[in-house]
């Protein structure tokens, strides 16, 4: 096991090398100049001026120099300066995980027990009408665009019901409560507000149902394939044949041991959620990792555009690595071995 | 005299009332010392003692219990928060608030040039030498507001060379006789200048404290040695009713009451200008009453809140404009074609100007005849664009190029003052292609697009131009075809062509800034013509300005120097 | 995406769970392919669309580039889904985006396929080096978010959805190496393979002949899939300004134009429901192809 879990962690620093470079080289691809978010229209006919931003930012360097003096801030910490906010990547990233991190957990919470609750029942109820509902209910989450859904829900649920709150993170008029995690939700009830946290909550339901129903889909999807194969497992057939009642069976044996394929899965939803709330983060005005990315690839900002990839490739290995090591713990055959 | 955008913002909506002009005429005649009147040499056209006119000079007054915080949706377009780097709409707003300038504008009544650092100031009679005498005011930290700040806060604008250093141009030197007292000289006349001071990109800022605080430069090395722009992303440094709290990108710029304000109580303790970015977002907040004040709502959507008692909802006129620009130097395919002056006339022909109208602002627009916009200097006389498909036609035939050709289109993906840029040139493609010009759309994001125009030139583009300050001069300095202006360069083909060259429109806007009254307008006439013939650019779009509140706000105005004076704004 | 295959890192956006999933799972569903109801259902809806991007220049009621009426019409008797802010007609517009969609969908997943396929195939053949250096690859490209590589992507390429094609098919490839890679390695291990390399085939021929035709049946419920997710990609690179390019009647860029005009809801209504339909369709599809392709699989 010791050598499994070895194995599995020196591929992480390889594979980390590998995202930065291709982002380095995808964000080099860029044909035009990204001077002018730097130095303003006017002056990108200025030489002097060009050519001092092209210094102060290390454009003047050759790209293999600019690479190797990337992987050597890389190495401190520092991700370099965004051209767009003048701010240090590390610090926009900071500020930015948590309003992310918390859709995610959010959006992972509905959408992952609301898979694993409906591939249960679909299991259980095979092609019965419970079954088809809820495998049309979760077919239809990852079928649609969530960009779509958000403006729908939000066009009926905000404009015209009124049953929400709108896009955005806190109420109106609200500062932010204390920063101790950086999750509103969280922040807020540490600080003794209840009533914020409430707010918050209120305005992150949307988004994450959003956000959750999409990969609502292959949660059930594998959840209900996982316990079909283990409802015809030697056990449980053993066991019913003990007349063990049913929805014990389910519980004690199937749903357990179901779960350790979808653990899996789980782990890696969290990773393409926290990565790819890109879209639900521009429709619900959601200053987190994702807008970010947005309005860096927009203005051709390759430090912040290389920082989110790095980012996001981290966050999936991370999740890649805790699952793989949940899984070893689980599987005695790894264990063992 | 530049396009004022920066960075890939979109949705800018800096106002003009009409009447700017009428208080630039105004203010030029009499700043001139009208010949009539030049007793002295010098006239004073600015006084403490004759403002009562229109608003209070003095900000809205909090009267005591403190108001609610003011929360003001926007698109924001922030490119930075240092007065001497920062260029945009929003930037307006901020440095107005928060850094004064010497003189301002009246937003309810722009006609009148009212005292803000400044109690009095005088030009001379060719207008090259300006003296201000300062009030005594006082920056946030209680320190004294200075000739030497005013000093060097303009030095400082002028040598870090960004995008309004050009504000400064011209200028030989700025003296301080004591510590009360400015006097700018300029080499060559230059009867912008009094209404240049009134942008707020002339702010002071407090020296002392940006040089021990922030080490920022403002001697010739401020160019390339200046580092100062990151500190002010988090502190200011200003004179103004409000102080900087926090600014967060693609979240909340946020203002505090500035308890020491040396003139009045500033009328809210906070004042949030929170991102909001579509124009359909801002109007439900503003509905819900999450926002008070909505500044980018489009005017397709206007009937939605037109009639709602808690709101008070109005447009205006503006000065902003969009326009297409054909480059007959560009590298790009129909750039060859656009040689001809028959084809970019047909071209200019072919456009169906109040379907456009009708399109991008359901015609809460006005047309425009050149680039210097309606109710500028030089503006009024000049004949406005129309559709004409056969003449068109016949020019085409004429130009060998019946069969048509395929003109490149690129063009920034930006929606501005209501303007939807994907939606206009779909339009302007589907009017070219009558002519069978095939048009090729190529909408990208910003920096692609200045790198593209600038290093080859665009066959046929679109782009947006709000006024930095109330003077006309700015227009030709920026669209005219006079060596060295943006415009010269981009149309001749950027870096890789020759610029073009009319050689009428120099000494015009010499002449333009050397004169007063009815000689000014003639020369900025005569100029609005030659750029007209230059058949480079065509004005689509003098649109309309929404401006919606919630019914108690008062002072939701748009002014003439600085888009939204929030030293006005108050609760009624 | 077994425990033993050191290179399995399934991706989030393509379930390439079950394709690797070694086929001996006993399903009892209907056997006749059509008899499976997301089959029927997935089948007619992908037929529908299909019959729409052939036939629709023949009989839409409008060109869909031209404004034919007056702008932000809300639907009525002569424009059921209303008019744009050009005038255009919205459903005229929306029949049309099935040919923006549907063929790029299916070039995106065949580029990728016939790629990232072949890649896998000889990699899982070979193994040591070859293996190697294609699954390293694989691994990097696919630890980017999906979104975020083909943004960049397109970002540096420039709009137009041409562009997005080329991101897009760098999104998918990996996903083809690794499936092709699982199969190969799984067939390879079967008897009969073993039997013919006795006799003396050649590697070429053995991969020819007998491997590849045993994992058409994984590929083929992956690509079913992918194809939606192909759809939803396109439509979402173009929902943020980075797909196709004005005027073409594009899904997702008519979201975006709706969004701009949020009250007029009728804009971004139809090529949203566009979207759903046609990725439901290859959705049902695929799922149902996998239940009824397990069977046969098991039965083997």
């Amino acid at each position: 096991m010791k050598r499994y879990i070895l194995g599995r962690l020196t591929v992480v620093p390889i594979l980390l090398i590998g995202i930065v470079t291709v982002a380095f080289c995808v964000s080099r691809l860029i044909p035009s100049d990204p001077l002018a978010s730097i130095v303003g229209e006017r002056q990108m006919n200025n030489e002097e001026i060009v050519n001092a931003a092209k210094q102060r930012w290390g454009l003047d360097k050759s790209v293999p120099r600019q690479y190797v003096l990337y992987l050597e801030n890389l190495v401190r910490g520092d991700l370099g300066t965004s051209f767009r906010t003048k701010q240090s990547v590390v610090a926009d990233l900071g500020e930015r995980i948590p309003a992310t991190l918390e859709l995610a957990v959010a959006a992972m919470l509905f959408g992952g027990l609301g898979g694993v609750v409906l591939g249960a029942v679909s299991a259980s109820k095979k092609n019965k009408p419970a079954d088809h509902i809820s495998r049309i209910f979760s077919l239809v989450g990852s079928s649609l665009p969530v960009f779509w859904t958000g403006l729908a829900l939000l066009f009926l649920l905000y404009a015209r019901l009124g049953w929400f709150p709108g896009p955005g993170r806190l109420p109106p008029r609200t500062r932010p409560p204390d920063h101790v995690t950086g999750l509103y939700t969280v922040d807020a009830l540490l600080a003794g507000n209840p009533k914020l946290a409430l707010q918050t909550l209120h305005r992150l339901l949307l988004p994450a149902f959003v956000l959750g129903w999409a990969i609502m889909g292959s949660v059930s999807r594998l959840v209900r394939a996982s316990m079909l194969d283990e409802l015809h497992a030697d056990y449980v057939r053993t066991a019913r044949a003990k007349g063990l009642r049913n929805a014990t069976v389910m519980r004690v044996h199937v749903l357990r041991n179901a779960m350790l394929p979808v653990l899996t899965i789980l782990g890696f939803a969290f990773a393409s959620l926290l990565t790819g709330a890109v879209l639900t983060e521009t429709i619900f005005e959601w200053n987190g990792v994702g807008s970010y990315a947005v309005a860096a690839t927009r203005s051709l900002d390759y430090p912040a555009i290389n920082g989110v990839c790095l980012f996001g490739g981290l966050v999936f290995l991370l999740a890649n690595l805790v699952t793989d090591l949940l899984y070893a713990l689980a599987d005695p055959k790894i264990r063992l071995s | 005299m530049r396009s004022s955008f920066m960075g890939s913002s979109t949705g800018r909506a800096s106002g003009r009332g009409l009447v700017a002009a009428l208080a630039t005429v105004a203010l030029i005649a009499a700043s001139c010392g009208s010949d009539d009147d030049s007793s002295g040499g010098t006239t004073v056209v600015g006084d403490s003692s004759n403002t009562t006119a229109g608003v209070d000079s003095t900000p809205a007054s909090a009267g005591g219990t403190d108001v609610r915080e003011l929360v003001v949706a926007r698109d924001m377009d922030v490119n930075s928060l240092d007065p001497a780097r920062a260029y945009c709409d929003t930037c307006q707003i901020y440095l107005t608030a928060v850094y004064e300038t010497l003189i301002t504008v009246d937003p309810s009544d722009l006609s009148q040039q009212i005292p803000r650092l400044a109690t009095s100031w005088e030009a001379n009679d060719d207008n090259t030498v300006f003296t201000f005498a300062l009030a005594d005011a006082t920056f946030a930290d209680g320190s004294p507001v200075e000739a030497k700040d005013v000093k060097w806060s303009w030095e400082r604008l002028s040598n870090v060379k960004a995008s309004a250093s050009y504000l400064m141009d011209g200028y030989s030197s700025i003296e301080t006789p004591d510590e009360k007292t400015v006097v700018v000289t300029f080499e060559a006349p230059n009867s912008a200048f009094l209404p240049i001071v009134s942008a707020p990109y002339m702010g002071v800022s407090n020296s002392d404290e940006a040089i021990a605080q922030a080490s920022a430069l403002a001697d010739e090395t401020a160019e390339t040695d200046d580092s100062a722009e990151p500190f002010f992303l988090e502190n200011s440094l200003g004179s103004g009713p409000y102080q900087l709290e926090s600014y967060t990108e693609g979240d909340a710029l946020v203002l505090v009451r500035n308890d020491n304000y040396w003139n009045g109580t500033p009328q809210f303790p906070m004042v949030t200008i929170k991102q909001v970015k579509d124009s359909a977002s801002q109007l439900q907040q503003l509905q819900a009453g999450d926002v008070d004040i909505a500044m980018q709502i489009s005017l397709d959507s206007l009937s939605q809140i037109e009639g709602d008692p808690n709101l008070n909802v109005s447009t205006t006129d503006s000065y902003n404009f969009v326009y297409i620009a054909v480059s007959p130097g560009a590298q790009g395919p129909g750039g060859a074609e656009l040689q001809d002056p028959m084809v970019r006339e047909a071209i200019k022909l072919a456009v169906d100007y109040t379907g456009i109208l009708d399109v991008t602002v359901a015609g809460n627009g006005k047309l425009q005849a050149s680039p210097i916009p309606n109710g500028f200097d030089g503006s009024a006389d000049l004949a406005l664009p129309a559709q004409d498909l056969d003449k068109a036609t016949a020019l085409m035939a004429e130009a060998g190029l019946t069969d048509g050709f395929t003109l490149d289109a690129m063009y920034p993906k930006v929606n501005v003052y209501g303007v939807d840029f994907d939606v206009m040139m779909q339009k302007v493609q589907q009017d070219l292609k009558k002519i069978n010009i095939e048009v090729n759309l190529q909408p990208v994001e910003f920096p692609q697009w200045i790198d593209a125009i600038n290093a080859e030139g665009i066959p046929l583009t679109a782009v947006y131009f709000a006024p930095d300050h109330t003077d006309s001069s700015q227009y030709p300095g920026y669209f005219g075809m006079i060596d060295g202006s943006p415009w010269s360069v981009r149309a001749g083909g950027g870096a890789a062509g020759a610029p073009i060259v009319n050689e009428k429109e120099a000494p015009l806007l010499s002449k333009a800034l050397a004169s007063s009254g009815a000689a000014k307008t003639a020369a900025y006439t005569e100029l609005g013509q030659e750029m007209i013939n230059d058949l480079i650019f065509f004005p689509l779009v003098n649109p309309q300005l929404v401006l919606a509140s919630q019914a108690d706000v008062t002072g939701n105005l748009y002014s003439g120097c600085c888009n939204l004076d929030l030293s006005f704004v108050g609760i009624g | 995406m077994t425990i033993q295959d050191p290179h399995a890192i399934p991706t989030p956006g393509a379930d390439v769970v079950v394709a690797t999933r070694t086929p001996n799972r006993s399903r009892r569903s209907s056997l006749a392919m059509f008899r499976n109801p997301g089959i029927a259902f997935g089948t007619a809806i992908t037929l529908i669309w299909l019959v729409i991007m052939i036939t629709v220049h023949w009989w839409a009621p409008y060109d869909p580039y031209e404004s034919v009426g007056s702008r932000l019409q809300s639907p009525n008797g002569q424009h059921w889904f209303g008019t744009d802010a050009l005038g255009r007609d919205v459903f005229t517009r929306v029949l049309y985006g099935s040919r923006q969609s549907l063929p790029i969908a299916v070039l995106v997943i065949a580029s990728a396929l016939l790629i990232g396929g072949t890649l896998g195939a000889l990699a899982g053949y070979f193994g040591k080096f070859a293996d190697t250096a294609v699954m390293r690859l694989a691994d990097v490209t696919m630890a980017f978010p999906p979104i975020l590589l083909a943004m960049a992507v397109a970002a540096a390429l420039g709009p137009g959805l041409r562009n997005g094609f080329f991101a897009m098919v760098i999104v998918w490839w990996p996903i083809y190496a690794r499936l092709l890679r699982a199969q190969v390695m799984a067939v390879k291990q079967r008897e009969h393979i073993e039997a013919a390399v006795t006799v003396g085939a050649t590697r070429g021929r053995i991969l020819r002949r007998h491997v590849l035709p045993l994992s058409f049946t994984g590929v083929m419920v992956n690509a079913t899939m992918d194809l939606g997710q192909v759809v939803l990609l396109t439509a979402s690179l173009s929902f943020l300004g980075l797909g196709a390019v004005p005027p073409a009647p594009e899904w997702g860029a008519m979201i975006t134009e709706g969004a701009k005009n949020f009250y007029q809801w009728w804009i971004a209504v139809a090529p949203g429901l566009a979207i759903a339909t046609v990725v439901l369709g290859f959705n049902f599809l695929g799922d149902g192809l996998r239940d009824v392709l397990d069977v046969r699989s098991a039965q083997r």
